[in-house]
């Protein structure tokens, strides 16, 4: 995995610089995030605007990659969504029915990432966080803004729910 | 860090699929935009700057006139609130939190960022929440209301969000606002139904309570901010662990003759007696945490009270028969260190009153307030107890 960027590479680039050499990174994490492409580049194009438009913090942060990724997540979490999504029940029993994912592509064979895609936009990002980046539970609450506990129930419930999606009732 | 077999898997297909990706060429940085999307902070920069130079100008014309003569500073008191600050809420900061580090210190008169009623205008985060509202709680900028119109609705933001369904009784959020918990009429029967209150407002399912026989109606009594939902009938008193486990478990039998009759920032408010008629107003009410087993942990001794809250350093309190009958507003509200070190009473500036269901600590040592006069204005006041003082606050 390719760090988004390191203090050292901050320091020793321009804006312009960074952008270009974070570019493929953040465009991974935001695809991961949003789970298809034109939403991944708007959300990778948008959270470049945020790191511009605060680059002398990022630049001067003891860890810049942290503020970059805090920026990335809150944008994918504060970008609206249909009112039909919210307070909607979703149970590890009562998980949402299996999308059919797009044809062709290695995406096309995999078993869980479908289900990941269909997960809500919070429990998206705790799994993407824990499993992608290898955070702990206490910096993924430090990216979301949220306690640690409140990680670990979100975690909880996603994998509960993509364990329902594959049909396996196992507990953790 | 052990994995199990789904935590593998995960991990090696998202590491495939970001591998895997083709990345399109980074797009032109679009500078104008961002120019273009926070008009408010430049226009608000060159107001700022007009301001300076005003005042240099100022400044440098009385400054630069020998004969002009220095008026007599005008006789008043010492202004000892600092100017308010307003929160500025934007989409990837929280809003500040408006109180004052110093607790000897001047109290601040800006308005909280929690949700507050202003006569029937709702503010979140300082920003006013379209409609006419009755009722509102909540932390920060997540909250519950009640519409003029008697829906109910939710929000992360100042933007209301409806809760759907019909409602017998009113909702409960927890008191960090984390996570609310209702009883939705299905129309065949009750469901306890809860739900964090980010974006995307996952839900915890539902338990059915269809089969309960309540005379009142089951209410949710409390939401921990560990999200476990207590609900209390005339014959039964539930605690649901929606983020544990799913399940139910009857607080009877973990912690027989205790009945959870409310919820504060410092834990339970619990009491001994009957499910169908024990309150506050009497008996030894006291505050309890309660643990994932079901185990209600005494926490401090409360006073008897008609509404009573509790934060991390003090509580407040009207005492009994201070609700109801025909008074609309409490003189004063009686405060005490949760050791019971301390005590005293604050009273809100002359010519108001305390709603008696409006007040909560926005801190450890800072109390806010709903207060109406005789003719009904509303205003809201921040008080600290000790030494107890209360100002109002700068409404919007």
């Amino acid at each position: 995995m390719v760090p988004m960027a390191s203090r050292a590479g901050v320091q020793a680039s321009t804006f312009d610089e960074y952008a270009a050499s974070a570019w493929p990174s953040l465009y991974r994490h935001a695809y991961l995030l949003s789970g298809n492409h034109a939403d991944a580049e708007d959300l990778a194009q948008q959270t470049l605007i945020k790191v511009h438009g605060a680059w002398s913090k990022v630049a001067g942060a003891e860890a810049p990659q942290t503020y970059v990724r805090r920026i990335l997540v809150n944008t994918f979490l504060s970008t609206k969504r249909p009112m039909a999504r919210r307070l909607e029940v979703l149970a590890g029993d009562q998980a949402p029915e299996p999308v059919t994912p797009p044809a062709d592509g290695p995406e096309d064979r995999m078993t869980l990432w479908p289900h990941v895609r269909d997960l809500p936009p919070r429990q998206r990002a705790v799994i993407v966080l824990r499993y992608y980046e290898h955070l702990s539970e206490a910096e993924i609450a430090d990216t979301l803004g949220c306690s640690a506990g409140t990680v670990k129930s979100t975690a909880h419930r996603a994998l509960a729910n993509l364990r329902t999606s594959l049909g396996d009732g196992r507990d953790e | 860090m052990m994995y199990d077999d789904l935590e593998q898997t995960l991990i090696r297909e998202l590491d495939d699929v970001a591998s895997n990706l083709v990345i399109p060429e980074r797009p032109t940085f679009p500078v104008a935009e961002r120019r273009s999307r926070r008009l408010a902070v430049p226009a608000m920069a060159a107001a700022a700057a007009a301001v300076v130079v005003l005042i240099l100008v100022v400044t440098f014309l009385t400054s630069g006139d020998p004969d002009r003569v220095e008026p007599a500073p005008s006789p008043g008191p010492t202004p000892t609130s600092p100017t308010p600050t307003a929160p500025t809420p934007t989409d990837s900061t929280p809003p500040t939190e408006a109180t004052d580090p110093a607790a000897g210190g001047p109290i601040s008169t800006a308005m909280p960022v929690d949700p507050v009623l202003v006569g029937l205008d709702l503010f979140v985060g300082g920003e006013q929440v379209p409609g006419e509202w009755y009722n509102a709680d909540g932390r920060g900028t997540h909250w519950i209301g009640r519409r003029a119109d008697e829906t109910w609705w939710w929000g992360y933001d100042a933007e209301p969000q409806r809760l759907e369904g019909v409602m017998q009784q009113p909702p409960v959020i927890s008191p960090s606002g984390g996570y609310l918990a209702r009883i939705v009429d299905e129309g065949n029967g009750l469901m306890l139904v809860g739900a964090d209150t980010e974006e995307g407002g996952e839900g915890f399912g539902g338990v059915d309570l269809s089969d309960i026989t309540s005379d009142p109606p089951v209410r949710v009594e409390a939401v921990t901010d560990d999200g476990l939902v207590v609900a209390r009938g005339s014959s039964m008193l539930w605690w649901w662990r929606p983020l544990v486990d799913g399940q139910t478990d009857d607080l009877q039998e973990t912690a027989p003759g205790q009945v959870v009759i409310g919820s504060t920032d410092a834990g339970l408010i619990v009491n001994e007696g009957e499910l169908d008629e024990t309150d506050g107003t009497q008996g030894a009410p006291y505050l309890a945490r309660l643990s994932p087993d079901g185990t209600l942990t005494r926490v401090a001794d409360l006073p008897t009270h008609d509404v009573l809250e509790a934060g991390a350093e003090w509580l407040a309190y009207v005492p009994p028969g201070t609700v109801g009958g025909e008074a609309s507003a409490a003189t004063e509200l009686q405060v005490q260190r949760l050791d019971g070190s301390g005590a005293g009473v604050l009273t809100p500036p002359d010519g108001w009153g305390f709603i008696v269901l409006g007040f909560w600590w926005e801190s450890d040592d800072r109390l806010v307030a709903r207060v109406v006069t005789e003719n009904g204005e509303s205003g809201l006041v921040r008080c600290r107890p000790d030494p107890a003082e209360c100002v109002l606050i700068d409404l919007p």
